[in-house]
């Protein structure tokens, strides 16, 4: 029990001081790199962005699409790491199976299946928004499925594994309560 | 259920208080009175043998099997 909370409370602080920071300037630094001082700032940390077209030179209406059409993805992600942080709320507090573990555990599940169908989805959206006001000849659309996203099909899946075990142990725990 | 528990009525007869009883045999009132109202999934032996001493009964006092 003692490692279970000393776990939580690491990473409790971990997602609040790395993982919420680093998520923002993940979102930031994609859609205002464009901006000199921002690629300065950028340019000073070693900050590489991976795969997305240049954002420089498109219109604002496709930059705004764009932010919101990403902003969905990072929007699944907080609300993912808001869930699983109050879990971890919940077993620094001793509360391990519980009914309000077990729905946190699924609603992390389910948050963390919707990522994983949305991220080709809003790379397909992307491109297209990306490269909408391009001549004829240079709009792309990208329909791509990478190890990424096999490897997040099956994290996703050993999470669904987990919250069936986690039901199981909330059954078999009430049963140890009404145990006498 | 199909196994009762007949805990009130020894509890009864040998005129003996939940809180009374509970110190007796080491256990919460809470538990007891999961136990008195049939909620309980289960009774550990040591449980039941300690029952039986503060009671002055048999298990078979305690328990009922109803079909």
């Amino acid at each position: 029990m003692k490692n279970l909370k000393s776990y939580s409370k690491f990473l409790s602080v971990f997602c609040k001081f790395i993982v919420i920071p680093a998520v923002i300037f993940s979102f930031v630094g994609g859609w205002f790199r464009g901006d000199e001082s921002w690629n300065e700032i950028f340019a000073g940390f070693g900050y590489s962005w991976d795969a997305m077209d240049s954002l420089t030179n498109i219109p604002t209406v496709s930059k705004f699409l764009g932010m919101i059409v990403d902003g969905l993805a990072y929007l699944l992600l907080f609300v993912g790491i808001f869930y699983f942080l109050k879990l971890l709320k919940s077993f620094q507090e001793g509360d391990r199976f519980s009914l309000k573990t077990l729905q946190l555990f699924k609603r992390i599940c389910k948050v963390a299946l919707a990522w994983v169908i949305y991220t080709p989805i809003k790379r397909m959206l992307l491109s297209i928004i990306t490269t909408f006001f391009n001549p004829v000849g240079q709009r792309v659309i990208k329909i791509t499925i990478n190890s990424g996203d096999i490897f997040n099909i099956f994290f996703v899946s050993f999470l669904f594994v987990l919250a069936s075990l986690m039901k199981d142990a909330y059954e078999l725990k009430s049963d140890q309560d009404l145990t006498i | 259920m199909p196994i009762i528990v007949r805990l009130d009525e020894m509890m009864a007869r040998r005129k003996i208080r939940l809180n009374e009883l509970a110190q007796r045999v080491d256990i919460t009132e809470a538990n007891l009175s999961i136990l008195k109202n049939d909620k309980a999934k289960a009774i550990r032996f040591s449980t039941l043998e300690a029952l039986c001493k503060a009671l002055d009964c048999q298990p078979g006092d305690l328990l009922e099997f109803k079909d």
